[in-house]
């Protein structure tokens, strides 16, 4: 009796009806494939959010002053500038507009990533290259390249394995990361200098990143000033980092992964004032609503998988 | 069976290939950036800044044609330019690191775009060397610096 009270407040709780389904490969996969259409059209309406609010940005784009354009948009400096960047303006609302429109054609979406992956370059075309609009020129090119027929178990094969592909390009992403910062250890300790492992280098890093930037930050200061705490935090990160790629090819670790690293970018905000929103959202979104979670979150399935762990200390 | 394992290997090969073209644009020297949008290394905060941080900045002496009475850091110069502004800041960095590495060309194309976008309204300003332990800056200001070379815009 108590367990079947326990089952169905579990039920509520979870409120899914889809863990039935998991008896059956191929219902599984028919869900799974909804889910996915859902999410790749979420995606493109964020898109349309993300250049509508730019809107009112237009006239500082188009007065902009010399640029130095990235090869993508290098024929910037073969015609009028101020067109040139209209054209991009509108190539990318439009394409953005298409592929909610018509997520299924291929020409909507090649649009769409023509018209993002435009915009990107051109804005970063002023001497400096940021990365929070990477995922998304990344993430829209790829999905060029769904398969244009979606009927029957093949095509929604095909639809899931690159939905896959997206989601291991955006950990690898992060594991690159986490490379990086494994590299400049070995480079630092070869330099004989101090490295990420030296228990000042996070305060290091936060007081050089916001003296550059003549700002200040929510917890900078007191980063800057309890060094010890501060690199417990870098150190986390660079965990968080480096196991990405494993954590996404462990299912039962997506959703928290993706709140993990979307905390670590709204909580690199507070602390260095770099703000990744675009990120934040493909994370929580391919991730956070992940299809291939098990609809049930499973703790003891989660510790016995956490990355580099063995098992025996589990 | 045959298309499943010809996408897998297409997938496979496509995130080996941006790792390895990834990682070829990070820039071992810490000189000029070799990153080709959209490529790039991800390898964000992987420096641990030392305790004698070299940085370069500007000091604004003519602005709107009109001699500035003191000359202001450009970390004070909210009113001629945005000092928080990233693409600012490295453009700086690119036209220390192009005097230091002799790259007439490079200081060229950054102090362009420089002070088209970023001073539009500065006419005459001088790049600084600037050397500091971070933390301690943070905490005192204290920091050495050095005149590198006067600018005027519009001017060799």
């Amino acid at each position: 009796m108590k367990t079947m009270v326990f089952k169905k407040w579990r039920e509520f709780f979870s409120g899914g009806t889809l863990h039935e389904s998991e008896g059956s490969v191929f219902l599984r996969q028919r869900i799974q494939f909804s889910q996915i259409q859902t999410l790749i059209r979420a995606f493109y309406a964020a898109m349309v959010l993300h250049a509508s609010f730019q809107l009112p940005e237009w006239e500082s784009y188009l007065g902009r002053g010399k640029a130095d354009p990235l090869w993508p948009v290098s024929w910037l400096s073969s015609v009028d500038q101020r067109s040139g960047i209209l054209f991009i303006l509108v190539l990318w609302l439009s394409g953005a507009v298409m592929a909610v429109v018509f997520t299924e054609k291929r020409w909507a979406r090649g649009w769409a990533f023509l018209g993002f992956f435009f915009f990107a370059a051109f804005n970063n075309s002023f001497g400096k290259i940021g990365h929070s609009l990477h995922h998304w020129v990344l993430i829209s090119f790829l999905l060029i390249f769904l398969p244009s027929c979606t009927q029957g178990r093949m095509g929604r094969q095909r639809v899931i394995q690159l939905f896959i592909a997206i989601q291991f390009l955006i950990g690898l992403t992060y594991t690159m990361a986490g490379i990086g910062k494994i590299g400049g250890i070995f480079l630092h300790l070869f330099n004989g200098e101090m490295s990420p492992l030296h228990p000042y280098a996070m305060s290091y890093i936060v007081a050089e990143r916001l003296l550059q930037t003549n700002t200040d930050s929510l917890f900078g200061a007191w980063f800057v000033s309890h060094p010890y705490p501060t690199w417990i935090f870098l150190l986390g990160a660079f965990y968080l980092q480096f196991a990405s790629l494993w954590f996404v090819a462990r299912p039962v670790w997506h959703r928290a992964w993706a709140v993990g690293v979307a905390l670590f970018h709204i909580f690199s905000y507070f602390t260095f004032t770099i703000i990744f929103p675009q990120s934040v959202f493909v994370l929580l979104l391919f991730f956070g609503a992940s299809p291939f979670t098990p609809d049930r979150f499973k703790v003891r399935e989660m510790i016995r998988s956490i990355p580099f762990i063995p098992r025996n200390l589990l | 069976m045959r298309t499943y394992r010809k996408i897998w290997g297409c997938m496979i090969v496509g995130l080996i290939a941006y790792l390895i073209a990834g990682i070829l644009t990070f820039d071992i020297q810490k000189k000029k950036s070799n990153e080709k949008f959209p490529i790039f290394s991800w390898f964000l905060f992987a420096d641990v800044p030392q305790k004698h941080h070299v940085r370069y900045t500007i000091k604004i002496y003519r602005a709107d044609n009109v001699d500035l009475p003191q000359p202001l850091m450009f970390s004070e110069a909210a009113l001629y330019s945005n000092p928080k502004s990233v693409s600012a800041n490295k453009l700086i960095q690119d036209m220390g690191r192009a005097i230091e590495f002799h790259d007439d060309q490079w200081l060229q194309q950054a102090r362009e775009v420089f002070e088209q976008n970023q001073i539009i309204r500065v006419q005459r300003y001088e790049l600084i060397k600037l050397t500091y332990d971070p933390v301690e800056r943070y905490q005192t200001g204290k920091m050495e610096s050095d005149s590198i070379r006067f600018f005027e815009k519009g001017k060799e």
